[in-house]
């Protein structure tokens, strides 16, 4: 009986991974065993070939519990000109993002698999994840003031995967496999854009709230992968594509968009009649990453493994957010041309990552009963320092795991993962966003043959992100096997 | 022969790949040309481009089939006519330092002149035409004053359901794509099929003056297309041409409800890219035009009857009367139906009346084996004083007037889902859910 409600209890505690800068989940399907060689339904997301090597019937349910907390201390600006370092400075700002999968639409980070190995020479399964997600809420300080408002306010990306994964035996040690997948994106972001072209006043700054409703359209992609088993050393590689059809490109309708007016332009001003409150609808597009994985895996003893796994994110084509706006004929605010009198249309948010390497080391120590192992993660930066603001926060990254699984009950196991992620400190150094270049391309009638300009394109002309960002996560994942 | 090797060279002027557009979502400056010669200037939108000869004016046409720069600018009878892969840097039109505004690189184009635009001294270098335009949403503000200069802006696509952005006044007008085609090249090759990228919409020419203070139109069963008023009209949309130009049989149509001879108006030439050599036409006004969808479905009764049955729905919920009644004709089930959205344009309207066997009206109907005959177009001064924001990616322009208290001018009407709903606006009144239908 202890045995059976320990299991139920692992299949309650439901909970997602984010992290706060480049989407990507770490931790799909559990935290210390799953990877490109293993051979359970985790496979779907890592290598579908993996497929091949289930024997019978097979259900996963599980998630992580995982908790993002930063803390950013801005470097100071001058109060004319926005550009640091200057005589305003700025008290540490905070935030913090938990994400759970129990709601609507599906939170980030649960995992549901169900599948089959057909008779050594099939293996099939339908699985429910979050391969990306992020999730982030600033705090205001004590005093009011929220020092990353022009970056960020709030966040959370969502992307629930539904997929077929399917691998055959191509020989009696080669399997391959693919997965083609619907993702399902949802969105919701809020952040503070100057409406003039001047240096940061809060009462000048627009709220944009926009966020998606309901589940959107999906867009689709396409896993393929291989896996080789020779003796006691096992090989996988696998290749995840970014959105396909698109160019990787993601457009969510934002129906749920808010625009609040800076307190400059007075308590009359309005965007919208009062016959239709919700007159203003949005769109936002994004671009999602590719991802190569490749992991090995040596069965040192009968009870001992070593395995050591590679992924390479292509997060370089997260280049900018791309925010657009329409409201009624009515109003001269929206999309009008006098600063500080009305609030733009068309927002870009710059991103500017880089691809990123996710390397892991493990250890397992497995009997029939009972398995514990040890993971030491270390991941490349996807933003550069100069990129680096609130809403992409990201640096060299340690995380070590463990995880331990045990046989509740003949066909039950339960497994359970800790891991703690440091990302070292982040000392911005220049940052790549300039708050004089908006005025400067004015100046220059918009000519993208002027620096000022290409910056103002690319979403740079905006309040400087300079600073240094700290950054810690913690990850709890449960995961429950049911093999038949 | 000479129209496979146009096709030949379509095919390949879109051959390239990758292209990179660089664009910033801001407006763009433009200048327009003569609506005719001596006219004034509310004809084709006119950016500036960069040639090997220095900074010439660019044409920017949504009814021109291909994209075109000639490298070492215009007029020049030495360029050879032949395609390229190479870049279009696009300037602000309208301000004398010409900045920078957008540069679209590694895009196919042809080395060719396009016609002079408007007049014979207003002669570009280049045209982006339809296929480079239909990677965008085109966001055209086009004042109704030649003083005050027009804008575009070149946007991924456009936000919005056709049902959110009708309570906001934004008309959204449907199309097909249009003028591309399966093609045999002349060298031999495997055939090419070209992109279709022409905006072609319904319309209705000259129908009867309108206000809501007139006395009800009646309208039994059956007689909804005996009410209309106007010619039923198929026209693309051309930025880059300025009256509205119709073919001879259209307009003999359209003079023929008019009570006006065929061959009325004053000859005159008319200049578009379409041609360097100005074409003959016969130039005289149109008292309004009124734009619809370019799609059909099987509630569609053409422009003109839709009109018709727009106004009389728009009457009875403008009406003071609170036993106003909807017409037999424009009820089902007892209810009145759905209206579909629309742009009426107020006149005079410069028109331009041309031979159907002009290089012009050839062009537009490259594809009339497979679609309807195309009337003609509706060119940039037609359009003065809407913003039209040409959304290609979702096959729809979202119309609305840049003065909507001059109802004259120019009226953006979007659909009324049906006037007997409850909680909307329609035609800016509100519905009548409980108004009957006329005996």
């Amino acid at each position: 009986m202890p045995r059976r409600l320990l299991a139920v209890l692992a299949v309650s505690i439901i909970s997602p991974a984010t992290l706060a800068g480049p989407l990507d989940d770490a931790h799909v399907g559990d935290t210390g065993f799953s990877g490109p060689t293993t051979g359970d339904l985790t496979a779907v997301y890592w290598n579908p070939a993996g497929l091949g090597l289930l024997q019978g019937p097979q259900v996963m349910l599980g998630g992580a519990l995982h908790t993002t907390s930063v803390s950013i201390d801005r470097t100071s600006i001058d109060p004319a000109t926005g550009q640091n370092p200057g005589s305003t400075t700025f008290p540490t700002a905070t935030g913090s993002g938990t994400a759970q999968p129990i709601r609507w639409p599906p939170g980030p980070s649960g995992f549901f698999a169900i599948g089959a190995g057909i008779g050594r020479r099939f293996g099939i399964a339908l699985a429910v994840y979050s391969p990306y997600s992020s999730k982030l809420t600033m705090t205001p300080t004590a005093d009011g003031q929220e020092p990353a408002r022009y970056h960020l306010v709030s966040m959370e990306f969502n992307h629930v995967a539904t997929v077929i994964g399917l691998a055959i035996h191509a020989s009696d040690s080669i399997q391959i496999g693919v997965a083609p997948g619907f993702l399902f994106p949802s969105t919701h972001l809020v952040f503070d854009e100057n409406t003039t072209l001047g240096s940061e006043n809060s009462t000048t700054a627009a709220r944009y709230d926009l966020a998606t409703s309901g589940i959107v359209v999906p867009s689709y992609f396409l896993s393929l992968g291989a896996h080789y088993r020779h003796r006691n050393f096992d090989l996988g590689f696998s290749y995840t594509s970014a959105p396909l059809g698109s160019g990787g490109e993601i457009t969510l309708p934002m129906d749920n968009t808010r625009i609040g007016l800076p307190s400059s332009m007075g308590a009359s001003a309005a965007l919208c009649p009062t016959s239709n409150p919700n007159c203003v609808v949005g769109s936002m597009t994004y671009r999602l990453p590719s991802m190569y994985n490749l992991g090995a895996t040596w069965q040192a003893t009968k009870t001992w493994s070593i395995t050591a796994i590679v992924r390479w994110i292509r997060d370089s084509a997260q280049d900018k957010i791309t925010i657009l706006v329409a409201g009624p004929t009515s109003q001269t605010i929206l999309g009008g041309t006098v600063p500080g009198q009305s609030v733009p249309d068309h927002i870009v948010l710059y991103r500017g990552f880089r691809d990123s390497l996710d390397m892991r080391g493990r250890v397992v120590y497995a009997t029939k009963e009972f398995r514990v192992g040890g993971t030491l993660r270390l991941e490349t930066s996807a933003v550069p320092a100069g990129n680096v603001n609130a809403a992409a926060i990201d640096g060299t990254k340690l995380e070590p795991s463990i995880a331990a699984e045990m046989r509740v009950w003949r066909q039950i196991r339960v497994g359970a993962g800790y891991a703690f992620t440091w990302m070292f400190p982040v000392d911005t150094g220049a940052s790549v966003f300039d708050p004089t270049a908006a005025s400067a391309c004015a100046t220059a009638k918009g000519d993208l043959g002027v620096p000022a300009c290409q910056a103002r394109m690319n979403g740079q002309a905006r309040p400087s992100a300079a600073g240094t960002y700290h950054m810690w996560q913690q990850t709890l994942s449960v995961l429950t096997t049911f093999a038949f | 022969m000479r129209r496979h090797l146009f096709f030949a060279l379509l095919a390949l002027a879109g051959c390239s790949s990758d292209p990179t557009l660089e664009y910033d979502f801001e407006p763009i400056l433009l200048a327009r040309a003569p609506v005719l010669p001596g006219g004034a200037a509310l004809g084709g939108l006119l950016a500036k481009v960069d040639t090997a000869t220095g900074v010439q004016a660019l044409v920017i046409d949504s009814a021109f089939p291909f994209d075109s720069l000639a490298t070492t600018g215009c007029p020049n009878s030495a360029t050879p006519g032949w395609t390229y892969t190479g870049t279009m840097n696009v300037r602000d039109g309208s301000d004398p330092a010409a900045p920078l505004r957008a540069s679209l690189q590694n895009v196919g184009l042809f080395d060719i002149c396009p016609g002079p635009i408007g007049d014979a001294a207003t002669q570009p270098a280049g045209v982006m035409g339809s296929p480079l335009l239909a990677n965008f949403a085109v966001d055209l503000v086009l004042p109704a004053s030649a003083t005050d200069i027009a804008q575009m802006s070149l946007w991924p696509s456009f936000p919005g359901t056709d049902d959110q952005l009708a309570p906001d006044g934004l008309v959204p007008l449907h199309f097909e794509p249009r003028g591309g085609g399966t093609v045999a090249q002349a060298n031999g090759d495997n055939a090419v099929t070209l992109p279709d990228t022409r905006i072609v919409l319904a319309a209705c020419a000259a129908p009867n003056a309108f206000a809501t203070t007139d006395a009800q139109q009646t309208c039994a069963q059956g007689e909804v297309a005996l009410k209309a008023s106007g010619e039923d009209l198929l026209l693309a949309v051309g930025t880059g041409e300025g009256p509205l130009i119709l073919s001879q049989p259209a307009w003999a149509r359209l003079a023929a409800q008019l009570g006006m001879a065929a061959d009325a108006g004053a000859a005159g030439q008319l200049y578009t890219p379409f041609s360097t050599t100005p074409t003959s036409a016969r130039f005289l006004t149109l008292p309004s035009l009124a734009i619809f969808q370019g799609t059909t479905d099987t509630n569609w009764i053409g422009a003109c009857a839709e009109l018709a049955r727009a106004r009389r729905i728009e009457w009875v919920l403008a009406s003071p009367e609170p036993g106003a009644c909807f017409q037999p004709c424009d009820a089902s089930n007892g209810q009145a139906v759905a209206t579909y959205p629309y742009l009426e344009l107020g006149g005079p309207l410069d028109v331009a009346v041309i031979d159907e066997t002009s290089s012009v009206m050839q062009a537009l109907n490259v594809d009339v084996d497979t679609s309807p005959q195309v009337d003609g177009i509706v060119g940039a001064a037609t359009l003065a004083g809407t913003h039209l924001r040409l959304d290609y990616p979702n096959t729809r322009v979202v119309a609305s007037c840049i003065d909507p208290g001059n109802r004259d001018a120019c009226f953006a009407a979007p659909g009324c889902p049906g006037a007997s709903a409850q909680n909307l606006l329609c035609f800016g009144q509100p519905t009548r859910p409980s108004a009957p239908v006329c005996p």
